[in-house]
């Protein structure tokens, strides 16, 4: 059986690099990319089995990237992290097309139950 | 006397006044040009005058001389005035016209010009025209055409002053030019009399006017004027005179009647100028202090601050016009009602707090009737409005476009006299000013308070943009400690699973890893703390889109729910809330989780007031004695619920009153919490949230007590 991968897509790589490292100890293999098109790319790549997509990257929206990795494979599994309540209150993860959201600050025993579904 | 001889006179006289005019008032060339215009027409005058009025033949030769040689000029000084009007070039011209008039004069002198005469209208002896005699009429009529025609084609360039100055000069010449030509006639034969001589004089008189005056009459209204004042005065000094020729044919009674009529003509300004100097003798009190006043009238504008200004008003008013007191009320828009501003008396009358509302029939009718008016003038209801307020004399509104920005009451005069015309006159010229310097203030008030509310809006909506950008920071990194935490919880976890026999036999160890997690706890517990107050912030940086949540709830239950959290947080076990509910009925509306963060942060407040008072403020005696008090009552009205929330916590000092709303301020000396939000997110969420309103009185060491009006649904406070 192919080991199960995830793609994390955050800004700021450290933050990206810091929750792979949590997930990874969990014998998943995490992927991170702090831009649209390296995200892109990795999913190309890899096709991770899952995608944790920070709403508000530098240069593009969350969900712009969500749109085109739909684009790539249509039946992406995607979570939205964010932080930003008004953004949580007025979406729900149907009407975004994510499996969920996170809030941030994420706690990592949510990150787990999610990756051991996977 | 004829009416040839009356003309003549008439010309001769007015030339003459208009000489000494000119004289003593003129200061430019054009002043002296004129002047030597009238001289001539007073030679002309004088000329006709004589011979008017003699059967001596030398006189009639010489005053036919005179009023020839006159007559000659008055063309050339007339082409001399335009030139100097229209500051014409042509120099040569008017060289010229001289030199013809002077050698028309000297021929004229030699006998050359009109040898002969002949008698007509079986009194007046005119000259027979001659050759040379058609010549000089004929130069004559050239230099008046080139005069007319420079001045026309001036009049068409110029400033509206000297076009108006020129019509004048053409409208005077012509009609000279109709009256003069009058006497000429009979020279060629025709027998006409010669009536016109007086249309000389008003040559004089208009070209005089023009060239004085600057600020002439519009030309059309003054012949208008003029033509009414001679229709009217004719028919009504004619008919005694026609009457007489009818009844008593000439005689003696002319010489009574022309002097009544020149009476009757000189009446009425004599009399305005005899009652004006009889009114300023009368009056010399009077004039003095409506001077005053309308000097100190024009200095209210200088006057920008409204209490100054006020004073000011009633202080002038009563000073300069002696009286026993003077009030003046203002507009106050706030609360509805004419507030008294400014007062001064002489210790009689007090009229301390007085005040007018809007709806008052005496606002009403001073709105209305917009001029001073008298008390005795006023109807009784009307007087009633002014109930108490006794002892005046004269109420003078202030209005300004239908909108009664204040009035000024007046008392008596303090020499008993009553307020008459004149001086309603000028306390309305007063008003005026008053509205204008009143007004002024209103604006400049209203605009400082608007700016003072731009500034705090503009402050909030600040601080509600950075909290959501320091938010948005602050929770990326409360991220990164969270996931970082769980990475160290999951590191020992992970670690314990792989080493466990190694730390089996190693106790310490065991104790060593269990700190990490601990920590690792530690550090979660603390992010979630801190993302609270960050949600605090964020929560109501955007308030709009909560209208949808609005919900009818019992507010027991939102205490009870607030108490539970705070004994959870400060760690007690017993919370002591007296807890007031009239009428029974304890629903209210609204967005019922943050009608809770409003009500947990109003309680948590006001423990943390009393905690801070015991713990900072107190002795231990007093420390004994101290009980913790805090109270909510709920108030139900039709549009709103009242909630008042008391302690007898520490207060808040006066000169901090002012900051309890704003964000980030604090005075806990308090190590916990004290983040400073809780009471401007409590206002956020009433106010703006909610439209509510929120207020607070508290005094400081003996309590403070939190009130907010909550709208009931679809209400508006």
């Amino acid at each position: 059986m192919k080991q199960k991968t995830v793609l994390i897509v955050d800004d700021e790589q450290e933050m990206a690099e810091s929750l792979g490292r949590v997930i990874e100890r969990r014998g998943i293999k995490a992927l991170t990319a702090s831009t649209k098109e390296e995200a892109l790319k990795l999913y190309q790549e890899n096709k991770p089995d899952c995608v944790f997509l920070d709403l508000h990257l530098s240069e593009s929206k969350g969900t712009e990237v969500l749109k085109k990795l739909k684009e790539i494979d249509p039946k992406v599994k995607a979570y939205l992290l964010t932080g930003d309540l008004v953004f949580t209150e007025r979406n729900t993860p149907e009407s975004i097309g994510v499996e969920g959201f996170l809030l941030k600050p994420i706690e990592v025993e949510d990150v787990f139950k999610i990756v051991e579904e996977l | 006397m004829s009416l040839f001889l009356f003309s003549n006179l008439l010309v001769s006289i007015t030339s003459l006044g208009l000489i000494l005019l000119l004289l003593i008032y003129g200061r430019q060339k054009i002043h002296r040009i004129w002047a030597l215009c009238n001289f001539v027409v007073f030679t002309w005058g004088v000329g006709t005058l004589i011979i008017s009025s003699t059967a001596n033949p030398l006189l009639i030769y010489i005053g036919w001389q005179l009023a020839l040689i006159g007559g000659y000029f008055i063309a050339t000084t007339y082409y001399h005035t335009i030139y100097v009007l229209t500051a014409s070039k042509n120099k040569a011209f008017l060289i010229l016209t001289y030199l013809f008039t002077s050698l028309a004069a000297i021929f004229t002198l030699f006998n050359k010009v009109v040898p002969q005469f002949r008698l007509m209208f079986n009194s007046i002896y005119f000259p027979r025209a001659t050759v040379a005699y058609l010549i000089i009429y004929l130069g004559w009529a050239l230099i008046a055409t080139v005069a007319s025609a420079e001045l026309l084609k001036f009049m068409k360039s110029t400033t509206p002053v000297k076009r108006l100055q020129s019509k004048y000069m053409l409208t005077a010449f012509i009609i000279g030019f109709i009256g003069g030509g009058s006497v000429l006639w009979p020279s060629w034969g025709v027998s006409i009399y010669p009536f016109g001589n007086i249309g000389v004089a008003l040559y004089a008189i208009i070209g005089t006017y023009a060239i004085l005056r600057y600020r002439l009459m519009d030309i059309k209204a003054a012949i208008t004027r003029t033509g009414i004042f001679t229709i009217v005065y004719a028919f009504v000094l004619g008919m005694p005179f026609w009457l007489g020729f009818k009844l008593l044919g000439k005689g003696l009674w002319i010489l009574p009647l022309s002097f009544s009529v020149v009476l009757a003509t000189s009446g009425p300004f004599i009399y305005r100028l005899l009652q004006k100097k009889a009114e300023d003798i009368l009056l010399v009190e009077q004039r003095r202090y409506q001077k005053l006043l309308l000097q100190a009238a024009s200095g209210m504008v200088d006057e920008h601050n409204l209490d100054k200004l006020a004073k000011l008003i009633v202080y002038i008013v009563k000073r300069s016009v002696k009286i026993n007191f003077a009030a003046i009320f203002i507009d106050d828009k706030q609360n509805g009602v004419y507030r008294l501003k400014a007062t001064r008396d002489s210790g009689e009358v007090s009229y301390k707090d007085a005040t007018f509302l809007y709806e008052y029939p005496f606002i009403e009718y001073l709105k209305n009737h917009k001029d001073p008016v008298l008390y005795e003038e006023l109807p009784l209801d009307m007087k009633r409005n002014l109930g108490t307020l006794s002892g005046i004399s004269l109420i003078i509104p202030s209005v300004v476009q239908d909108n009664l920005l204040g009035f000024v009451l007046l008392g008596e005069k303090l020499n008993r006299r009553p307020y008459t015309e004149d001086d309603i006159n000028v306390f309305k010229t007063l008003s005026n000013q008053a509205a204008l310097a009143i007004s002024y203030c209103l604006f400049l008030e209203e605009f400082k308070k608007a700016q003072e509310r731009i500034f705090t809006a503009d402050k909030l909506g600040l601080i509600g943009g950075m909290a959501d950008g320091v938010a948005h920071q602050v929770k990326n990194r409360l991220n990164q400690f969270s996931v970082a935490a769980g990475e160290l919880k999951y590191a020992a976890k992970d670690f314990i699973k792989k080493y466990a026999q190694l730390i089996e036999k190693n106790p310490d160890m065991e104790k060593e890893i269990g700190y990490f997690l601990q920590t690792a706890d530690s550090i979660v517990s603390n992010v979630k703390k801190t993302d609270g107050v960050v949600r605090g912030l964020l929560g109501f940086a955007r308030v709009e889109e909560k209208e949808q949540f609005f919900s009818k709830f019992n507010l027991k239950e939102l205490i009870d729910y607030a108490v539970d959290m705070l004994k959870v947080k400060h760690e007690i076990s017993q919370f002591s809330l007296g807890i007031g509910l009239e009428g029974g009925d304890d629903f209210i509306y609204g967005v019922k989780p943050q009608v809770l963060e409003a009500i947990y942060n109003l309680i948590d407040n006001a423990y943390e007031a009393c905690l801070e008072k015991r713990d900072f403020r107190l002795n231990e005696q007093e420390k004994e004695a101290y009980h913790f008090q805090i109270r909510l009552n709920l108030t139900q009205a039709d549009d709103y619920s009242l909630i008042a929330l008391s302690d007898n916590g520490v207060g808040v000092k006066d000169e901090d009153k002012k900051k309890i709303f704003a964000p980030f301020f604090t005075t806990k000396s308090s190590y916990k919490s004290g983040t400073g939000i809780g009471i401007y997110v409590v206002k956020r969420i009433i106010e703006e949230s909610h439209q509510g309103q929120i207020s607070f009185s508290s005094e400081y060491l003996q309590g403070t007590t939190f009130y907010i009006k909550l709208p009931k649904k679809g209400r508006k406070i």
